[in-house]
């Protein structure tokens, strides 16, 4: 399998996994034009033991009948756990140290998790969603989701006074971590 | 003990639509399907009158795959069994091939299934590795629009494959 990936990072592939609610759901769509879609499944099973291994991924993300020939494909995605992640204030100084290996994981997390944005109206990507750079996870931007979720404590009065200042720059995407992370590094 | 068959001789095709077309025998046998059917055959003589008929693959395909055989008559012929990833480990496609597979994604596909059907891994290889690069580098979306595939999740399945694959969580 083609891999372009940066070795001996702390990068963990793990299985992909196609919902098994989302494949026994039919597709509405009966018909394709699409050639690829046409293929026996042999040769499209062929076709995903040659793409990389985030194409692959996204190969599987692009609609049903795909997805369901991938659960025969053996795909992984890439993880980063927390245990091999460096913190935060750190990747972002590991910027102006390209070589360095803890920056290369995590930036090639980061890029694969912007190949599978999600998209909202006009195939733009969504605005209810942001990419939190430090826990690699896609949060919600709406600042109602956050109540009651890394808010600080009543007794933390300074860092809750910059708390609805963080919620508005997460909302508007200006932040690279979201509320939660945040928090966590300034508590 | 059987005869040795100069690799000049001719074989004749003939695509499903009925287009007969002379080649030499080294190149019909890239096609493992084809080399075998003419072991077998034994003596039997395959001639103009009598040509092999290649279901599946008309005439424009069945030319374009005999054209990647004549240019890869001398090319050394892969174990049977060589499934390694070897083959796979690369999308590097070389010069010539990748001129040839500059076709429209229709041929490209036909292609591929021609190639599965007659048995010429290495031109399969070719094929597959054309569809693989033609996705490197690429988002779901992007992928969408290259190969004119419908989105048929809906935003919950959406969410859910991200949620299942822990690129999200419940909302």
């Amino acid at each position: 399998r083609p891999d372009t990936w940066p070795e001996n990072t702390g990068i963990v592939w793990e299985k992909f996994i196609a919902p098994q609610k989302v494949l026994n759901t039919p597709s509405p769509v009966t018909t394709s034009k699409a050639g690829i879609l046409n293929l026996p499944l042999e040769l499209i099973l062929e076709i995903f033991s040659h793409t990389s291994r985030e194409g692959g991924v996204c190969l599987a993300l692009t609609c049903k009948s795909l997805l369901s020939a991938s659960t025969l494909a053996n795909l992984h995605r890439p993880t980063l756990p927390p245990e091999n992640r460096i913190p935060f204030s750190d990747y972002e100084n590991a910027i102006l140290h390209p070589g360095n290996r803890e920056h290369q994981s995590r930036e090639a997390v980061i890029k694969f998790f912007f190949l599978i944005h999600p998209l909202g109206n006009g195939l733009r990507r969504s605005r209810a969603i942001h990419f939190c750079q430090a826990c690699l996870r896609y949060r919600p931007t709406e600042p109602s989701w956050w109540t009651g979720r890394g808010a600080p404590c009543p007794g933390k009065a300074a860092i809750g006074r910059h708390w609805g200042l963080v919620l508005e720059h997460w909302h508007y995407k200006l932040m690279l971590q979201c509320p939660e992370c945040w928090y966590s590094d300034h508590k | 003990m059987a005869e040795a068959k100069p690799a000049s001789q001719k074989i004749w095709l003939v695509s499903n639509d009925n287009a007969t077309m002379e080649v030499d025998r080294a190149v019909v046998e890239r096609s493992m399907l084809l080399k075998n059917m003419l072991e077998d055959l034994g003596g039997a003589d395959v001639s103009p009158e009598n040509p092999i008929p290649i279901p599946n693959v008309n005439e424009a395909v069945l030319r374009k795959v005999v054209e990647w055989c004549e240019h890869h008559r001398n090319d050394p012929v892969a174990a049977p069994d060589d499934e390694s990833d070897a083959r796979k480990k690369t999308t590097d496609i070389e010069e010539w091939d990748q001129k040839f597979m500059q076709v429209d994604q229709e041929m490209l596909f036909e292609i591929i299934l021609a190639s599965n059907f007659l048995d010429i891994k290495p031109l399969l290889d070719v094929g597959c590795k054309t569809v693989a690069n033609m996705i490197k580098g690429k988002s779901p979306e992007e992928i969408r629009k290259t190969f004119n595939i419908t989105n048929d999740f809906s935003a919950e399945e959406e969410e859910q494959i991200r949620r299942e694959n822990e690129w999200a969580e419940d909302r």
